[in-house]
């Protein structure tokens, strides 16, 4: 998890502190609908996963994206 | 204020590479996407904005997905592409030509119709940035034919976001956009160092001999000898070629003559150096003799020590990467070229540059058969052909501006655009000179340029290419045009010398020619001169032809 979260940071330009499994989508200026395609694209390509996009608009928290990878 | 914006205009949405490219520039963000057609057509849009270059990246796809009448589109285009230049005269503006992807199901044996409108749009393309200075050809097709469809597009961005391609897409997308960008500030270099062994061939000629070195048509050996192609390519370009190696120079010249698979020969070179000296010290020396300044080089070379000596002894000089692999080699001389020999368009002068340098070695062994310096000059028969700048001269006149260093009173760095601005105000003269003598033809390689106020008329730009410095050219050309402006009821002309780092030359030059210092400012000194006045120092070796 550690590790997802410092992959997230980097992508969005923050420090790993201020994330969390429980950030929420647009709950942080830099997360907004442009940037949330941007990490689907990213964790897909990194993480070798492919989350179909009619389940993207469902993704809420970055847990939620987290649980892609665990699948 | 300096115009600083970049603008990326498209009819899909770019907003991440907006954002891409944001971190290191002043990127103008469009609101909403497929805004395009209106900032082509809408002149005061951008004019509010002033942007200091206009990028047009268009997706084939959307632009004839519905389309039937596919030539009454394209002309649509090429007229809202055509509008966008003509707008905005003075902006360098890149367009890219289209790739479609061949998405539309279509019978087994029908030849794809997207290929048929990816050509017409190239060639459409082609004329329109042939008949407006300030268009340039943006590349994306073969950006996206080196990833492949496949990794550049995206179906899941398209559909969640109408962003067509991915992350990989945009990256390299971005990487070239940024270069370009970079390349507008920076010089265009002039010549390319070449290491031998392990660079131009596989192996060390002197241990391995002519027969043992790696050059040929397959295995390793052909990796090198496509290398030399695409090195053969660049002094096509213009490029100046040159070897420093640590080798016996009767053994190079052997290879260079005999061997049967070398590209480049003897006269592809301006200067060879093979011997045992460091070789920054070659590299010194030939700057000298070839009159150029330090930062005109790009030195290649395999060996990782030369390569950090030359950098620490001759920092001005840019030193290139080498490949790891050397299947890489003949796609690192592109990426040089790209990165250092960047043109978009090239003077009838590029083309012939290297017969030129070697046509000035022909004139020093006159020289130094020649009694004085003035019966050597009078001998060459030099003919100076001054005349105003011509619509079909401005790219060698920016192109002038912007390499020229020794010879340069002003250092007025001016592309094709601001001369075309600058020439808009009726005040305004660029006037230039072409010089041949029985040797042969230098081309365009004077540049005045004046502008008038009443009777006083102020140089804004003085510049000569170091080519012919030497031969009181200046003289000649500077004479004649003050007479021109005298008939036209000029009566004092000013002038101005602001020092730079490598214009030492002409440091005293607009004393020499009858100037009067008026004062002199932070090292930037003033002129003014009575036209017409006596000066005893001009020396007017030839008569000048006004066309």
């Amino acid at each position: 998890m550690r590790e997802f979260i410092e992959f997230i940071a980097k992508i969005l330009g923050m420090e790993v502190e201020d994330l969390s499994q429980d950030t929420e989508y647009e709950s942080i200026p830099q997360w907004d609908s442009l940037m949330h395609l941007v990490l689907v694209a990213e964790i897909e390509d990194k993480y070798h996963v492919e989350i179909p996009i009619d389940e993207v608009p469902n993704i809420k928290t970055l847990g939620n994206f987290y649980g892609y990878i665990m699948r | 204020m300096e115009n600083t914006k970049i603008i990326l205009l498209s009819n899909v949405n770019l907003e991440v590479l907006n954002e891409a490219l944001s971190k290191d520039n002043d990127i103008y963000h469009i609101e909403g996407y497929n805004q395009w057609v209106q900032y082509a057509i809408d002149q005061e849009k951008m004019n509010n904005i002033k942007p200091r270059l206009i990028f047009l990246l268009l997706d084939g796809y959307p632009l004839f997905k519905d389309i039937s009448d596919i030539s009454q589109e394209l002309n649509n285009n090429m007229a809202y592409i055509e509008k966008l230049a003509s707008n905005n005269p003075s902006v360098p503006i890149y367009v890219s030509n289209i790739d479609i992807q061949p998405l539309k199901i279509i019978q087994g044996d029908d030849i794809r119709p997207e290929h048929k409108i990816m050509e017409q749009w190239e060639e459409a393309l082609k004329d329109c940035i042939q008949r407006n200075i300030n268009l340039h050809l943006f590349d994306l097709r073969t950006i996206i034919e080196n990833l492949g469809r496949e990794n550049f597009y995206s179906n899941q961005m398209w559909y969640l976001g109408s962003i067509p391609c991915s992350i990989k897409g945009i990256n390299l997308l971005s990487e070239r956009i940024n270069k370009i960008i970079k390349s507008q500030s920076q010089a265009r270099k002039k010549v390319l160092i070449l290491d031998l062994d392990n660079t131009l061939w596989g192996g060390v000629l002197g241990e391995d001999g002519l027969e043992g070195i790696q050059l040929s048509n397959s295995y390793i050996g052909a990796a090198y000898k496509d290398a030399q192609m695409r090195i053969k390519e660049l002094q096509g370009l213009g490029v100046l070629l040159a070897i420093v190696s640590k080798n016996n120079e009767e053994d190079v010249m052997k290879v260079l003559k005999d061997h049967p698979h070398m590209v480049l020969k003897e006269d592809d070179f301006v200067a060879i150096y093979a011997n045992w000296n460091p070789k920054s010290s070659n590299i010194l020396d030939m700057a000298n003799r070839l009159n150029l300044g330090l930062d005109s080089f790009v030195f290649l070379d395999d060996n990782p020590v030369e390569r950090e000596a030359v950098r620490l002894a001759i920092p001005e000089v840019v030193v290139a990467e080498f490949p790891k692999d050397v299947a890489n080699l003949p796609n690192v001389i592109v990426e040089i070229s790209r990165d250092y020999f960047f043109s978009t368009r090239l003077t009838k002068e590029d083309f012939e540059k290297t017969g030129q340098y070697q046509q000035e070695s022909k004139r020093q062994k006159v020289l130094e058969n020649s009694a004085s310096i003035e019966d050597y000059l009078r001998s060459l028969e030099i003919i100076v052909n001054l005349h105003e700048m011509t619509e079909a001269q401005i790219e060698r006149v920016a192109q002038l501006t912007q390499k020229t260093n020794q010879f340069n009173l002003m250092t007025g760095r001016y592309s094709a655009e601001q001369l075309v601005e600058y020439k808009s105000n009726n005040n305004n003269h660029i006037y230039v000179a072409n010089v041949s003598d029985k040797f042969g033809d230098s081309g365009l390689v004077f540049v005045m340029m004046v502008s008038t106020d009443g009777n006083v008329a102020t140089i804004d730009n003085l510049l000569m290419s170091c080519r012919v410095m030497g031969r009181f050219i200046e003289d000649t050309a500077i004479n004649s045009i003050e007479q021109k402006l005298m008939a036209q009821g000029i009566t004092e002309i000013k002038a101005k010398f602001i020092p730079t780092a490598k214009n030492k030359p002409v440091v005293n030059l607009m004393d020499r020619l009858g100037y009067a210092m008026v004062n002199s400012e932070d090292d930037i000194k003033n002129y003014a001169r009575i036209l017409g006045e006596e000066c005893e120092d001009r020396r007017i070796l030839f008569e000048p032809i006004w066309t």
